[in-house]
């Protein structure tokens, strides 16, 4: 498939010089995911400007966090990053693990990698659905909901919970995954793996969808860079750069994947590496499947936490409540669905951190809008925010 | 007194109020739809002097089309709370104005009276015909191939001069619209001004 | 003359009843066959399958709590809904549902038709532009400009049957599909007149992929963003009565109107005609009852094919917006200028081409010859 140009339609002096017209996208507006303002300059439906206004979800949940113990901002940080909350549980864990000098066992590293693309893979189906509605496609977001649903069950069989699973804990993973957790991830991905050709039917070859993606929202890699684009955005616009495979964590250097970068950072670029993410995440599961089988559980079952208070945590006491970290400053990141998520963390000893901030990819890629939908039309905007997959919890936190 | 004479004294009148409605609106959307009843009352009146390929013809292109295009016009500029009277640009226009419409009127007057066509003052409406057997027998006016014939063997000359006539004045209106100095520049490059939005929040405020 | 109007009066309550009740189902039967789509199940849990579902909605419509944003105005934001809805059902009247079973027949059924599609306009501009809101303004800009648009493919197909025809009757046109009139030529200009016109019908209607004038992601729900209550029921009622009435002519256009399948070159309709709409041929002569008999199964037959061809099209506009994507404004507007007008133009031609130069076939022919008795002296 070849692109021809930029389709960005040039704004000019309007001759008539008729009043500009001013929509306030939101806070509420079926589109969004969540409250935030979109205050959107228009010369009739063709966009100048659009400033977002965000706060509207503001929870203050670094402020909180720097009262809590490292458990409770894991819980916390899991409602800034809600349809991935792995990534903050292993954030918060790996910030401890390296303050306080903690090995992980392998194999819990390599299950850690495996939720951690199997959230990927949840998080991407439900922008799939998402991107559909904004589209104008409504069934899109029924099929994928449909296949996120085994994937959730799978999470539920790990830790009990579907969302805010705290399954990743400093020093390790809480328990060992069920036997029959393994079958259910073979038939999770057997079907998602056909699925994904389906959707790929539903959207790739569908004209009108080629029609609305192609060179609309085009981001080019400098302006990317300069502002603070990463993940599927940055890799979109020709940026080849991810962090588990440039910046390795957990045990990605030693998994084989490959990662799809865009050319021209439109739409459809970040459309079509997302849904190649979403293959490669479920050739690394089956990596870290293959690896796990390989190696015995340590003793204390599956590299347990470092139980350091209570034995099995319970209510109200996580297991690692009663670390005390040493002083000292990490910053963490990884890879997350909407791209580098990082943690950083001040410590001045203690149960929990003095001060702690997130770096939410949504924030950066939210204010990206102006440039990206700027002579586009009123139309497009949706489509481009949806392309973005902005996750509103992250932005205000 | 037929159904179609008491049908016609209705459109008749319907017709008059919408027009006197159309003038008097203060609001230039009003004026358009009072214009738009106006010419449904008309078509109406057509079909009760069964033409309905008239009636037809006026729904489609007068009611429908044209006014459509009016709306859509006036629509951009007036918003529902704008009220506009507007006043009489030259001294003396409004009793020079009503002196035309009186000998206007006049001269209709006379000229119905004079070719024998006083239908409603002399004649009972459509005698003997009922509308259901015009509608059904499709006979004379209600019928569309003489029309259609007419319009394109005698008359496809004016037909065609009409068409070439809207085509130049629409290009003609595309190019007043059109700033020809401006052509192609950019004059927003990179960050456009920003329109305050606190008109809106007072409007909504208001 | 008061038998007369009580007639229309029963005729006109038929009609009201019918489509409310086909407007019900219609909403049930849109929801079940979406959630087919979407794997889910749809309404199952009011009534028997969820069949009293509308009617709970209708009541749930009604009693919900009337809004009239202040500064509205007024008149015209409650003129607007009974406008778009009363035009959609007046639509519906001009089109004979089965052998003899009609309200009206008119002989420029087809013109009266195109006047109220384009009329129904109003009740969406009026609506949009009344209720002072800047998507409501934006989806009713947007649909007139579609409705202008899209008039043009809609009208231009249609002609191309009634060029073959001869005629802008209803019955006449979807005549030329009986057995002793068709003929295979047809099929190469009415096949494409039938997907210009389906395709421009779905423009006209709104619906997934052309619904922009109402689409959620973007203009909350457009034009009638600022409706509530009944008022706001009655756009989609409105809705689903044009969308079935373009489905129905469409049926009488291109797919055989009222009329059974011909099998064999035998017409079913014929036969059906011929067994029980003609009695005395077969059973020797009989009496008034037996010919009411005969005349409902004709006609009973012929509305059930009718109703049956109709949802099926309607079927598959349900499939279509399960599965496609939303133009975008401009491609939408590029789309019905550039290709549906040309391609409308071009079949006009061809219809012309056909009538002129195969004058033996169908009631091209005959219309030339009568036309040429009025040929000014």
């Amino acid at each position: 498939m070849t692109r021809i140009s930029d389709r960005r339609l040039e704004l000019r002096h309007d001759p008539l010089l008729t009043e500009k017209v001013v929509y306030s996208v939101g806070p509420q507006h079926p589109s969004l995911p969540a409250p935030v303002r979109l205050v959107v300059q228009a010369d009739g439906e063709l966009i100048e400007r659009v400033t977002p206004e965000i706060g509207y979800l503001h929870r203050g949940v670094e402020q909180l966090c720097a009262r809590r113990s490292y458990a409770q901002c894991a819980a916390l940080l899991s409602r800034c990053e809600w349809l991935a909350g792995a990534n903050a549980d292993y954030l918060v864990s790996a910030a401890v693990e390296q303050l306080a000098g903690i090995e992980v066992s392998v194999r819990a590293q390599w299950l850690r990698m495996l939720v951690l693309e199997l959230s990927r893979i949840l998080s991407h189906l439900f922008w799939w659905g998402q991107l559909g509605l904004e589209a104008g496609q409504i069934t899109a977001v029924f099929w994928a909901l449909r296949e996120r649903e085994p994937g959730l069950d799978l999470l539920e069989l790990l830790s009990g919970h579907r969302w805010h699973h705290g399954w990743i804990v400093p020093g390790g993973v809480r328990r060992e995954p069920p036997a029959e957790f393994y079958g259910g991830l073979a038939r999770f991905s057997g079907r998602l793996r056909e699925a994904l050709e389906h959707f790929e039917e539903f959207f790739s070859d569908n004209a009108i969808w080629v029609n609305r993606s192609e060179l609309i929202g085009t981001l080019n890699s400098d302006y990317a860079q300069a502002h603070g684009a990463s993940g599927p955005v940055l890799r979109a616009s020709g940026v080849d750069h991810d962090l588990r495979r440039d910046a390795p964590y957990l045990q990605y250097d030693r998994v084989s994947f490959s990662v799809p970068v865009g050319e021209y950072g439109d739409v459809l670029d970040r459309y079509q590496v997302r849904m190649e993410e979403m293959r490669q995440s479920l050739s690394i599961i089956a990596q870290c499947v293959e690896a796990i089988a390989h190696l015995a559980p340590t003793t204390g079952g599956a590299g347990g936490p470092a139980r350091s208070a209570g034995e099995d945590g319970g209510h109200g006491g996580s297991p690692h409540q009663g670390i005390e970290v040493p002083a000292g400053e990490a910053y963490i990141a990884v890879e997350g669905p909407r791209g580098e998520l990082g943690l950083s963390v001040v410590s001045e000893g203690g149960p929990g951190p003095a001060r702690l901030h997130l770096r939410s990819p949504s924030l950066y890629h939210l204010h990206l809008l102006d440039e990206l939908c700027r002579g586009y039309l009123l139309a497009d905007l949706f489509v481009i925010l949806g392309s973005l997959d902005i996750m509103i919890g992250e932005v205000d936190r | 007194m037929s159904i179609e004479l008491i049908g016609w004294w209705l459109m008749a009148a319907i017709a008059v109020v919408s027009a006197i409605g159309m003038l008097s609106a203060r609001n230039p959307v009003h004026s358009v739809l009072w214009l738009v009843v106006n010419f449904t009352s008309l078509a109406v009146i057509y079909l009760i002097h069964s033409a309905p390929v008239l009636f037809a013809i006026q729904l489609i292109v007068y009611a429908g089309a044209i006014m459509v295009l009016f709306l859509f016009v006036v629509m951009f500029f007036m918003s529902p709370q704008a009220r506009q009277w507007l006043r009489p640009a030259l001294k003396g226009q409004l009793v020079l104005g009503g002196i035309l419409v009186v000998a206007f009127l006049l001269l209709i007057i006379w000229g119905v009276g004079a070719s024998g066509m006083g239908i409603v003052f002399n004649t009972p409406l459509i005698e003997g015909a009922s509308l259901a057997t015009d509608l059904t027998a499709g006979a004379g006016m209600g019928d569309p191939r003489p029309l259609g014939w007419w319009l394109f063997s005698n008359h496809v000359l004016p037909f065609e001069l009409t068409s070439l006539l809207l085509l130049i004045a629409m290009i003609g209106a595309l190019m007043v619209a059109r700033d020809l100095k401006s052509e192609g520049r950019a004059i927003v490059p990179e960050t456009a001004p920003v329109v305050s939005d606190e008109d809106d929040e007072q409007e909504v405020l208001a | 003359m008061p038998q007369d109007i009580l007639l229309i009066l029963v005729r006109g309550v038929i009609l009201v009843v019918v489509c409310l009740t086909a407007f019900a189902y219609l909403t049930y039967l849109e929801r079940r066959v979406l959630s087919w789509f979407q794997w889910r199940v749809g309404p199952n849990r009011v009534g028997p399958w969820g069949l009293f579902q509308p009617i709970a909605d209708g009541v749930k419509a009604i009693l919900k709590q009337e809004l009239i944003p202040r500064r509205a105005d007024k008149v015209l934001y409650l003129i607007a809904p009974i406008i778009s809805f009363s035009a959609a059902f007046t639509m519906f009247s001009l089109i004979p549902v089965g052998e003899r079973v009609f309200l009206t027949d008119l002989p420029i059924a087809v013109l009266v038709f195109l006047g109220l599609s384009s009329l129904a306009a109003y009740g969406v501009i009026l609506a949009g532009w009344s209720s002072q809101n800047r998507y409501s303004f934006m989806g009713a800009l947007r649909s007139i400009a579609q409705v202008i648009s899209y008039e043009l493919g809609l009208g231009l197909a249609l002609m191309v049957p009634v060029m073959i025809v001869g005629s802008l009757k209803i019955t006449d046109i979807g005549n030329i599909y009986r057995a002793e009139t068709w003929h295979p030529a047809y099929l190469f200009v009415l096949l494409p007149a039938g997907v210009l016109f389906l395709v421009s019908a779905m423009a006209e209607t709104a619906r997934i992929p052309f619904d922009l004038p109402e689409c959620e992601s973007e203009l909350v729900t457009g034009f009638h963003t600022e409706y509530s209550s009944l008022k706001y029921a009655m756009f989609p009622m409105g809705e689903y009565m044009g969308m079935s009435a373009m489905c129905a002519i469409a049926v009488h256009f291109f797919l055989g109107g009222y009329l059974l399948p011909a099998i064999g070159g035998v017409d079913l309709t014929n036969w059906v005609g011929l067994i029980v709409g003609n009695p005395d041929a077969v059973w020797g002569p009989q009496e008034g009852y037996w010919t009411v008999v005969s005349l409902s199964a004709l006609g009973l037959s012929t509305t059930l094919t009718f109703v049956a061809k109709t949802l099926f099209l309607i079927l598959i506009f349900m499939w279509i917006r399960a599965t496609e994507p939303r133009f975008r404004y401009d491609q939408l507007m590029q789309f019905g200028w550039k290709v549906l007008l040309p391609a409308g133009l071009v079949l006009v031609f061809l219809a012309a081409l056909f009538v002129v130069l195969m004058p033996d076939l169908g009631g091209g022919a005959q219309s030339t010859m009568e036309v040429s008795m009025y040929v000014p002296r």
